[in-house]
């Protein structure tokens, strides 16, 4: 009888356990950890790659102190079967070296139409002082290209999948069409 | 007989000119290392740095006691000549490790700022 008596509070005990067990709570994380959520192209990879591209370009001819070579970008061709914002990776890259000082970099393609359309605004006498406004004509070309493409092996049975990433960049002279840097970097994702 | 001591004398002038003029690895101004968390069996054997075109190297020794393979994480703090870190904290790189397998780490300093680095591995 007393037994009986326990039933709805440890009916009740279960219910709140299930309920707290299954809330999800939010936190924040280091931006910077190892991500693992799951074996598709992530935040790890985009910055390992970009580090790893990043210094070996800092220990090529290209970079002498003092020089600082001017660099146009080109976007890393993605090759994968999946989607990857590889905008994302040159974009780290360059962000990456003009930190570093060592090198400069140009308009590229993509936000050419903006510069243009810069230049255009400020042409512009009745809105603009014509003495202080950017001339047309004055751009600088870029010695140097970067661009690069990023390639992966998926292999797959039912226990494991395995794919594996290859990133080459190379740098190009763009006068001479001499390829002054290329390297390349590897990463390996298994889920079993 | 007298000819044997010069040819003993000269290569051995060779043999410490050439050591001194092959930028060989030295060791880091302090190359502290930081283990974080609780990681057990593995230990960093030898951190040494060598600066070319004034560009900091840093090549780190770490082995796996463990008898079984592991993922571990790493990542080097850059530090300037007053110590202090040098612009963000680098991301953590993933690195695979065989069973008792010794592996070199090898990184670049971010830039000709860098004069020592902090080497920091966690599980």
């Amino acid at each position: 009888m007393l037994k009986t008596a326990y039933f709805p509070l440890v009916a009740l005990l279960m219910v709140v356990s299930v309920i707290v067990g299954c809330s999800k709570s939010v936190r924040y994380g280091d931006p910077k950890g190892v991500e693992t959520v799951t074996i598709e192209f992530g935040s790890t990879d985009l910055q390992s790659i970009a580090e790893q591209m990043t210094r070996s370009i800092l220990t090529s001819p290209l970079v002498v102190e003092g020089k600082r070579p001017l660099i146009t970008v080109q976007d890393v061709e993605n090759l994968t079967s999946e989607y990857i914002d590889t905008r994302g990776i040159t974009d780290s890259i360059r962000t990456e070296l003009a930190r570093s000082g060592v090198v400069r970099f140009v308009v590229d393609e993509d936000a050419m139409a903006q510069q243009i359309s810069e230049l255009d605004r400020q042409a512009d006498d009745e809105y603009y002082d014509q003495e202080v406004a950017a001339p047309k004509g004055e751009m600088v070309g870029a010695a140097y290209r970067l661009e690069g493409n990023i390639r992966s092996i998926v292999k797959q049975n039912s226990d494991i999948r395995d794919v594996y990433y290859k990133v080459n960049l190379q740098v190009w002279d763009i006068r001479t069409g001499i390829l002054e840097w290329s390297d390349e970097t590897e990463i390996r994702k298994v889920l079993e | 007989m007298k000819q044997i001591r010069w040819l003993v004398f000269l290569s051995g002038l060779i043999f410490l000119a050439s050591c001194s003029f092959s930028g060989a690895k030295n060791a880091c101004p302090k190359g502290d290392v930081v283990y974080l968390g609780d990681i057990e069996d593995v230990e960093v054997i030898n951190m040494s740095c060598i600066s070319k075109d004034g560009i900091l190297r840093i090549f780190v020794e770490v082995e796996n006691t463990k008898k079984s393979e592991r993922t571990l994480a790493y990542r080097f703090d850059w530090l300037n000549e007053e110590g202090l870190l040098l612009g963000d904290e680098e991301a953590w790189k993933p690195v695979y490790f065989y069973s008792k397998e010794i592996k070199t780490i090898r990184s670049t300093a971010p830039n000709w700022l860098a004069t020592d680095a902090k080497f920091l591995i966690k599980e």
